[in-house]
Formats: C-alpha cells, sequence, structure tokens
C-alpha cells in the first residue's frame, strides 16, 4: 500500500500555520502512517462524438509513442505518455430505449439496459436504470471517500433539445432514476465547495462566524432528522425506503459541514467565481444551425472557471469524485471562428452534425473537437503541475475517462467509441498506449464485434482498488475488464 | 374478464392500411365510429399480439390491460368504492414534492420576491410520473440553497414577517407554528413546535432575525415539508381513506402545482373536506381564479408535449420566417385559444372543433388569413380558414410535432395515438429494425410513400400501422404549420382509412373531418381526464382504460368542460381511496 512521503514542517511552511488547519494535518499524518493514499476520478465529457479521420492516430502496434498524432489528439501531445487511446469500444446500447444522444448519455454512464422512456420530454428520453459509474466507484472504493463533500457534478450548458428532458443532462445517478443535477452557475458550486471554508483566512473572527453559520446549519439539517423518526413512525413499510434516501442526503450534507475550515484562497481561488449568464432555454437563433451570437466564448468561460473549482477542491482534497459535462449532446453551442465558408457565421453544434455530411461540416466539427481537446489537456496539464495538499502533482493520483455519447454524430453510432483515458503513475494506468481491441467475446448488446465500454469501466476499478467492479445489469452488456491497461 | 381468443385479423393489420381510401367518406353524422377500443377487445388484442408477434406492440398493450385488469379480476363487492367495479389499487404513498412544486410552495409561503434570483424550474414540462423520484445529496443539497436563499432577508425583516418584538418566545412560537401549519398542511404537534423553538433559540443567540430565519429555513429543508402522504386512514373493508389534509395537498398540488390556500387548508382542518361535495366546491373556488386555471392549462399543454416547441428549430433556409418568437407566439395562441375553450359551456370537444382561434398578424400570416385588428401584435380571434379546424392545426402543435426541416408523420402518429386519444402505447423499435428500414427510404421518397414503406417491412408494420395513419392526416400542413397542397412536387392526399387498424375505426378525407369525429369520441375526455388523474396521483401507469379512469370520466361527454373533469376527479375514489402498501 503506498503512502505519502509527507513533511510537516514544509507543508507548514507553504501555508502558514492556521488554527484550523491542525485537523487536515491530523489526517494527512493518518495517510502517512499507511491509510490508503486519496485517489481521484475526474469523468470529462464532450459531445457529439468525433470525425473518425482526424481521431485517430496513424501507426501500429500498441506503443503510442510511435504513433503520429492526429488533429484531434495533438493538443494532448504532452500528457502521451499518461494517455491511453482506444480502438473498438461499443457503447452496449441493443435492448434501450431512446435517442441517438439521450440513450448514448445514459449508456455511457450507467451500462445499464434503458428501456423505459419519461412521458412527453420529446419521446426519447430514456429513464437511467441505475447509479452512474462515478456513484458506484465512490460506494466501493475506500480511497475516493472520506471527503468533505463525496462528489459534485458539474455541466456547462443546459440546453437540450426539450426543456424538461432528463438523461442528456446528467451524467451522475445516486441510484435508478434518480439524477444528480450537475451545477451549471460556478458560484454556485463554488458556495458548495467552499460555503463551510473561510474565505479571508482562518482568523479568529472568521473561525467564529464559521463556526456559527455551520451551528446553524447543523441545527437546521437536525430539525430534518428529528422530522424524519417521527415519519418514519407512521410511514407504511413499503415507503421507508424514500425516507431512508432523505436520510442519507441530510447526513451526507451533515459530513460536509464537519470539514477542516480550510481558506479558499489556499486552495486557490481568492475570489469566488463571476456569475455567469447560464442560458436557460434554447437562445434564439434563427434557424437549424445559425445563431445571430456565438456563445463559445461564454462556454469556455463557464468551462474554465468549473475546472478552476475542480482544481482547487483537489488541491484541498475536498472532493475526490466529480463528473464535468461541456453540454448535452443536442449541444446548443454556437461556434465563431469556426465555419470553414465564413468565419462569421456562428454554427450551432449539434444540428450543424446533422447537416449532410459535407467537406465543410467534417471541418467544422473536426475544430470543435479540437477545441475541446485543447480545454482537456490545457486543465490535464495544470493539474500535473499543480501539487496537492501533499505536494505531490494532482494528476499522479487522478484518472481521467474523457468520453463522449456517440462515436459518430451523423449517424448517432456507438460503435469505436473515441473515448480516451487519462492517469497518473499513482492510479497505475499504462499510458503510452494505443489499446485495439483483438478479439475475445463482444457483448451481446454491444454491435459490430465491438468490446463493450463498460469493460473499459470495469478496467478502471483497477485505479480504486476494485479489481472485481462490475458495470452493466448483467454478462450480455459486458465481458469483463479490459486487461494490460493498469499496471 | 377472461382472456379471449387471439384475434388475427387485428393483429397482422394488412400493409394497405394506409391506402388512400377509395371513396368519399361519409358525412360526420353517418360516419359513426366503430369504437372497437372497447376494454375487452384490447384485451383480447393483447393477447393476440402477445403471441403472433413477437417483435411488436404486445409489451406496451400487456402493459396498458394489466394496468386495466388488476381491478377487474378483484369480486364485485356491493359495498366498495364506485359499485364494486373499481377496487382501489393505487397504494399508499410518500411522494416528494417535484421541483416545481417545492419552489411554487416556497413563493407561495414567503412571497414572489423570495424566489426572484435563483433559476427556478420551468412550467412548460411538467413531472407526471412522481412516485419514482427519490431524493438523493444533489436534491436535498439544492433544497438546502433555496432555504438559505429565500430567506436571505429575513433577519432584516423578521419582526415584519412575524409581527413579534423579539423579547416574547410565545409571539414567535405562534408565528412558526402558523408557518410550519402552512408548511406541512396539516396541524403541528407540539413536538415539532419545541423542536423548531430549540432551532430558533439557536439562531437567536445572535439576534431574533437570526432565530427566525434558522427555523424558516429547517421548516424548508425539512422532509414534512419536502414530502406530502397519501396514507389515509384504515376503514372497515381494509383500504385507506385520505385525510382531509392529505386530500388538500392532492388537490391543491393538482390545481396548482403549490400547497393549499388558506381557505383549503381550513376546510381540511375543519374536517369538511372529506365530503366529496365539499371538495368539488373548492375545486369550483379555487378555478375562479385565473393562475389556478392557468395553472392547469400549462399542464394539459405539458400532458399533450406542446412545451417542447421551446427546444424546436427550423432549417432557416426552408423556414426564414421562424424563430424563437414566432415560436412563442404560437404557443401563445394555444394557451388564449385553451383559456377561452376549456372552461366554457361549448365543451371539451371546442377544443377540436372550433372555428376561429386568437391570432397576432403573424400567425394569421403564416395560416394564411387577414388579420382583422389594427395593431400586428395583438392577439385577436380570426375565423379559420376551411382546411383549419381547433387545436389540430395550430401552427404550435404542428411546429412543435415535425422535424428540423421537414413534417414528421411519426411524431404526430404518435401524438395522437398517445397524448391525444390514450390508445396502447407503443414501444421503441428494435435497433436493427430501424437501420433496415432506413436502408430502404430514399431521400425523394414524400412522407407518404416512407409511411407505405414501413407499412409494407416487417416488424416496422406491427406498431406503425397503429399511427402512422393519424400523422398521414397531417400531410398538408409542413414543419411550421403552413397549409401545403404539393410535397416534392407531388400532391399531398391526406385521406387515410383507418378500418383494418387494430383499436380505431373511420375514413377521412383531411384532419378537419378526423378532429369533428374525435371530437365526440369519449376516447377524448376520457384522455383528458387520465392525464389530470395521473397528474393529481402520480400514478403514471393509469392507462385510459383502467377502471379509476373510466369510473372518473363515466357521465362526462364531449359538452363537459374541464371544470367538470376535475370535479369529478375530486369526487373521485381514485384520489382519495388507497390500498395497503406492499412493502418490498
Amino acid at each position: 500500500m503506498k503512502t505519502y512521503s509527507f513533511s510537516r514542517r514544509s507543508f507548514i511552511g507553504s501555508v502558514g500555520a492556521a488554527v484550523g488547519l491542525i485537523g487536515l494535518l491530523d489526517r494527512l499524518e493518518a495517510q502517512e502512517e499507511g491509510n490508503p493514499a486519496p485517489r481521484r476520478f475526474l469523468m470529462i465529457q464532450r459531445p457529439v462524438g468525433t470525425i473518425f479521420a482526424n481521431w485517430w492516430p496513424t501507426g501500429t502496434g500498441s506503443d503510442l509513442s510511435t504513433y503520429e498524432l492526429s488533429r484531434i489528439l495533438t493538443p494532448f501531445a504532452p500528457l502521451r505518455d499518461r494517455m491511453v487511446v482506444f480502438r473498438g469500444l461499443g457503447l452496449p446500447a441493443g435492448g434501450s430505449a431512446g435517442g441517438g444522444h439521450e440513450r448514448g448519455t445514459v449508456l455511457m454512464v450507467t451500462g445499464r439496459r434503458a428501456p423505459q422512456l419519461y412521458p412527453g420530454n420529446g419521446g426519447d428520453d430514456p429513464y437511467a436504470e441505475g447509479a452512474s459509474v462515478d456513484q458506484l466507484l465512490l460506494q466501493s472504493s475506500s480511497v475516493l471517500q472520506d471527503v468533505p463533500i463525496q462528489s459534485l457534478q458539474l455541466s456547462c450548458d443546459r440546453r437540450a433539445d426539450t426543456p424538461g428532458e432528463v438523461s442528456p443532462r446528467h451524467l451522475s445517478y445516486s441510484g435508478p432514476r434518480a439524477p444528480m443535477t450537475p451545477y451549471y452557475q460556478p458560484l454556485e458550486a463554488y458556495e458548495r465547495l467552499f460555503g463551510t471554508l473561510m474565505p479571508g483566512g482562518t482568523t479568529s473572527d472568521n473561525l467564529e462566524a464559521l463556526a456559527r453559520a455551520r451551528a446553524g446549519k447543523k441545527s437546521v439539517l437536525d430539525f430534518a432528522l428529528r422530522d424524519l423518526e417521527r415519519m418514519r413512525t407512521i410511514a407504511p413499510a413499503g415507503q421507508r425506503e424514500k425516507l431512508d434516501a432523505y436520510e442519507d442526503a441530510v447526513r451526507e450534507l451533515e459530513r460536509e459541514l464537519d470539514a477542516d475550515p480550510r481558506d479558499p484562497a489556499f486552495c486557490g481561488v481568492d475570489q469566488p467565481p463571476d456569475v455567469i449568464q447560464v442560458s436557460q432555454r434554447v437562445d434564439p437563433y434563427g434557424g437549424a444551425n445559425v445563431s445571430p451570437e456565438r456563445d463559445d466564448e461564454k462556454h469556455r468561460r463557464i468551462g474554465e472557471l468549473h475546472l478552476a473549482l475542480v482544481k482547487a477542491a483537489f488541491r484541498c482534497d475536498l472532493t475526490r469524485t466529480v463528473t464535468f459535462q461541456w453540454s448535452p449532446g443536442t449541444n446548443h453551442v454556437s461556434f465563431g471562428g469556426m465555419w470553414p465558408p465564413d468565419a462569421a457565421v456562428f454554427k450551432v453544434h449539434h444540428t450543424t452534425s446533422h447537416n449532410p455530411e459535407t467537406d465543410d461540416v467534417r471541418e467544422f466539427l473536426t475544430r470543435i473537437e479540437v477545441w475541446y481537446a485543447e480545454r482537456a489537456a490545457t486543465f490535464l496539464q495544470e493539474l500535473a503541475e499543480t501539487e496537492d495538499i501533499t505536494g505531490r502533482p494532482i494528476l499522479d493520483t487522478t484518472l481521467v475517462p474523457y468520453v463522449t455519447e456517440v462515436s459518430h454524430g451523423f449517424s448517432h453510432s456507438w460503435n469505436d467509441m473515441p473515448w480516451l483515458l487519462f492517469g497518473g503513475a499513482e492510479t497505475g494506468l499504462r499510458g503510452g498506449q494505443y489499446w485495439a481491441h483483438s478479439g475475445g467475446r463482444p457483448s451481446s448488446a454491444t454491435g459490430n464485434n465491438m468490446r463493450s465500454t463498460n469493460d473499459y469501466w470495469m478496467a478502471c476499478g483497477q485505479a480504486f482498488g476494485v479489481p472485481d467492479f462490475v458495470l452493466g445489469d448483467d454478462e450480455t452488456m459486458y465481458f469483463g475488464p479490459i486487461d494490460g491497461i493498469f499496471a | 374478464m377472461s382472456p379471449a381468443a387471439p384475434s388475427p385479423g387485428a393483429t397482422s393489420a394488412p400493409p394497405d392500411l394506409l391506402r388512400r381510401s377509395a371513396r368519399r367518406p361519409l358525412r360526420p353524422g353517418r360516419r359513426r365510429t366503430l369504437l372497437r377500443a372497447t376494454t375487452e377487445l384490447l384485451g383480447a388484442l393483447a393477447w393476440g399480439f402477445a403471441l403472433l408477434s413477437p417483435l411488436g406492440c404486445h409489451g406496451a398493450l400487456l402493459e396498458g390491460d394489466e394496468a386495466a385488469e388488476g381491478s377487474r379480476d378483484d369480486d364485485d363487492d356491493p359495498n366498495a368504492p364506485g359499485g364494486g367495479s373499481c377496487l382501489p389499487r393505487i397504494e399508499q404513498a410518500l411522494i416528494l414534492l417535484d421541483e416545481l412544486a417545492f419552489v411554487s410552495s416556497l413563493r407561495d409561503l414567503l412571497g414572489p420576491a423570495a424566489i426572484e434570483g435563483r433559476l427556478a424550474p420551468d412550467v412548460y414540462t411538467k413531472t407526471f410520473a412522481r412516485k419514482g423520484y427519490v431524493a438523493n445529496t444533489s436534491v436535498v443539497s439544492t433544497r438546502l440553497e433555496w432555504a438559505l436563499h429565500v430567506t436571505r432577508d429575513l433577519p432584516q425583516e423578521a419582526a415584519e414577517v412575524t409581527g413579534c418584538d423579539g423579547t416574547d418566545a410565545t409571539c414567535v412560537r405562534a408565528y412558526l407554528e402558523d408557518f410550519a401549519h402552512r408548511a406541512f398542511r396539516r396541524p403541528v404537534l407540539a413536538e415539532e413546535l419545541d423542536d423548531l423553538m430549540e432551532v430558533y433559540a439557536q439562531g437567536a443567540e445572535s439576534s431574533f432575525g437570526d432565530g427566525v430565519q434558522l427555523a424558516v429555513q429547517a421548516v424548508i429543508v425539512s422532509p414534512s415539508f419536502n414530502h406530502r402522504t397519501e396514507y389515509g386512514s384504515p376503514r372497515d373493508d381494509g383500504f385507506y381513506e385520505l385525510t382531509p389534509h392529505e386530500l388538500a395537498s392532492s388537490l391543491s398540488y393538482l390545481l396548482t402545482d403549490s400547497l393549499p390556500d388558506p381557505e383549503l387548508l381550513a376546510a381540511a382542518d375543519s374536517g369538511a373536506l372529506a365530503d366529496p361535495e365539499e371538495r368539488v366546491l373548492q375545486v369550483r373556488r379555487l378555478l375562479e381564479r385565473s393562475e389556478v386555471r392557468g395553472s392547469v392549462e400549462k399542464t394539459l399543454l405539458a400532458a399533450w408535449t406542446l412545451g417542447n416547441l421551446f427546444g424546436k428549430v427550423k432549417d432557416p433556409g426552408l423556414y426564414p420566417e421562424f424563430s424563437a418568437a414566432l415560436a412563442s407566439q404560437m404557443y401563445r395562441e394555444t394557451e388564449l385559444f385553451l383559456e377561452k375553450h376549456l372552461w366554457g359551456d361549448e365543451g371539451l370537444s371546442s377544443l377540436l372543433t372550433a372555428r376561429t382561434s386568437p391570432m397576432n398578424a403573424a400567425l394569421a400570416d403564416l395560416v394564411g388569413v387577414p388579420f382583422p385588428g389594427s395593431d400586428p401584435t395583438e392577439f385577436v380571434e380570426v375565423p379559420l380558414p376551411p382546411e383549419r379546424i381547433g387545436l389540430l392545426t395550430q401552427p404550435s402543435v404542428l411546429a412543435t410535432l415535425s422535424r428540423t426541416d421537414s413534417t414528421s408523420v411519426v411524431a404526430r402518429g404518435l401524438f395522437v395515438n398517445g397524448p391525444l386519444l390514450c390508445l396502447p402505447k407503443i414501444p421503441s423499435p428494435p435497433e436493427d429494425a430501424i437501420a433496415e428500414i432506413e436502408a430502404q427510404l430514399e431521400h425523394d421518397m414524400t412522407e407518404r410513400e416512407r409511411a407505405e414503406a414501413r407499412a409494407s417491412t416487417s416488424p416496422c408494420n406491427n406498431c406503425h400501422n397503429q399511427f402512422d395513419g393519424f400523422g398521414l392526416l397531417f400531410e398538408t400542413y409542413d414543419a411550421i404549420g403552413r397549409y401545403r397542397t404539393t410535397e416534392k412536387g407531388v400532391p399531398i392526399d391526406a385521406s387515410v382509412d383507418f378500418s383494418s387498424h387494430a383499436t380505431f375505426d373511420g375514413q377521412y378525407a383531411d384532419v378537419v373531418e378526423f378532429a369533428e369525429d374525435i371530437a365526440e369520441r369519449p376516447e377524448f375526455v376520457q384522455c383528458v381526464t387520465r392525464h389530470l388523474l395521473v397528474y393529481g396521483t402520480g400514478e403514471e401507469s393509469l392507462g385510459r382504460d383502467a377502471c379509476e379512469v373510466q369510473q372518473a370520466s363515466d357521465g362526462l361527454t364531449g359538452q363537459s368542460n374541464l371544470a367538470d373533469v376535475l370535479e369529478a376527479i375530486a369526487r373521485s375514489p381514485a384520489l382519495s381511496l388507497r390500498k395497503e402498501d406492499s412493502a418490498p
């Protein structure tokens, strides 16, 4: 079992001694004494799949360093030795219902058949019938637990094809049909993460104010628990599960209040993020795929603010499980400067992907894929260069699946999913690999001799000390964890 | 009911289902429909599908049938509610308020200003399947955030809000008792009030205002506020009768998406609501308020999935006049139309048969009629051209049920089959069947040719034969609702003969004849009743043919209005009686 080599003196030197940090130091020392080191899980989603011709690297064999990276993968070049490229992954989408992006999103994160549709919602919105992979890993892995915020869900755009659609808007589910709503507004995510912490530092005045605020919230939650007790006495037996679910949530929020009072500035955010006017409904654009305004700049800003919070949260070990969604698969963001015939035409990402597949459209979609890859690569580089409270680069202990809900947006194909996996040394990921499916029984729910994406997720269990991690309702949905990608 | 023998004729509808009708339809009066969608026959059809068509629509049919059947299997009991034909099957339940109900309740407790500044839930889509909704950290954390948000100004306003000066604990206690009474929608126990006063005391260590703020937050985050119960009190026959307070919540969330107003709560406190006739009076009283009627109108629009219009985009090359602004005007037309027709003397059938509609100049232009008003932005009642009738030919409906660049026979057909008439549900198509049929469909085919291709391809035809015909009736209206007579240069024939249809019969030259006909059919009113009963109970599995719906809609006709429907629901045992919870 790996432990931290950690110097209390150097840590105090770096942040200054402060009353509230003592508890944190105690925890770090406990880790040094042999408790397992933390691991982090960060799913990064981008929408609408890829353009294969500009995605696959060129080369042979499994050594990625001998490959020539494609246009879309080039931004990841500095991370090549911590990256695995997968070829031959298929989403086990058979036996499920729903639209291409909607069903794809549910299958991508839950790996369970989703045969039922929400009434209304465009008629293509499937219920997720199980917890999502991030939540399942969190429940089964001690190295993801014991943090103030059990998990965090973030999204950069709320718009979907119908106002009430659920499936394209969620990457995390706590259980069947129980979506975990992401934060769209970075400031709201900030308040969740740092609301119990200490803006302005751990001065004694601040500590007193914080103690009061916490005591207040605790008494609010305590009332909820007493109320639950009373409700339990009159609830029919079959309804108690619902009360249990409420109680679990209240207790988790209570634990968040027990967090050490750390200074957000120390975690890397000295100011709360700007308030962004998050789009509430589909922006008025005149037609299928041209918008009078571009919103990629705002999209980028929201993404950067969210990711800065993720970095800060990882740095201070506030949470270890994060799902980050750029947008629903039916992405309504309009991009400027990307349409080859005219950079001043602002085309909408998803609807344009259903135009006839011309060279211009392919080029447009490739540029957006590069845009998302650049954002992800920049952030992962930051994680590689930023130390957490133990003095170790964050990326060392972080596993980062880079996923999308379809492979080929034009046809909504779920074959050859363009997924990557990043991870630093402590995750055990054998980076620098090109993995290609080379036989073995595909799952029956996966088409065209593809290896199920569930097998990808099951392999990820190895990074979190859960080698027997299973995802999927039964063996028709998976074959087994992909071998050879973890040491 | 015992399952009848499989009926092969009904299960293998021949591909000529969609063929143009050879003769002109009969006059409406004589073209009396052969209503084959009786519950008995439905059962037979379901069996037929189950036995004969493994890839077909049988799963969904059985589901509907099961829902209808469960109660009828019970022996008739003369003492049971509803004459013994429909024993309660909806179980006792704890129902988590969805976000719309939660936020609306906060608004009514604390005033509209309190909820400003946070993204409130959309009213254009509403949740009909509430029973599966459970709390998790994300839900409760959001509720806590709302609690902090809506109480942000309370410390300063506490004296004004409570009417207490901060020195008199009895006064605070009385305020909190009243507040929790409204929030919990039931009397507050002394023990609960003691606990709340403890919370208050904790905050009051800093200030009086902080104490009030904290106690109010505690109420908002509490499970008693966030849930409503349908437990009831046991009756001699083993069923459970919802308490007056539970009934007040049921009615109030059905009608307003919010908690009971003071008069409704008072009727629960006095026990008066135990009387179905008092419930009816309360419904009548509430429906006098336009915002209550508006809430129900939105519920119906959501049941018809018309809120989806707000996500619609259209190809600007084909439909340059379409914009988000025009879409919201289309929706406005339908809202105004519902306001006029849902509640009046002419009855629900007028929704389908009205020959005028409120339009502004842009909509009149789209529909192709002169705009009689002086202000082009004003909505004026405009006579419809002969090819238009009622709700079904409104641009909002037609544009919602179309694709970006073309109409959608499938979406329109599914709309009639599902939200409009509540015919048996249609499952999603199997993947391999989609690939197969897509290979056959050519780019330059008309919509009717495509439908004919589906109708002659197995397994597609098993299901498409049930609804494509409905969609074809609408082919003379394009993807934004403009009237058209040709598609791809080919004259459009929108006539459809349903004589080989499994659960529906009739022959129609166009959607105008169709609308006139279904306006008089019981399915339409029953389907409206079904939507509202589902919305009120959260029991999404209730089909139109379920005995609860049949019972509630007994006596309702096309001449009934929506108030009649809601009054019938208020009286119905489906609202007030529950079966014992079956623990898992």
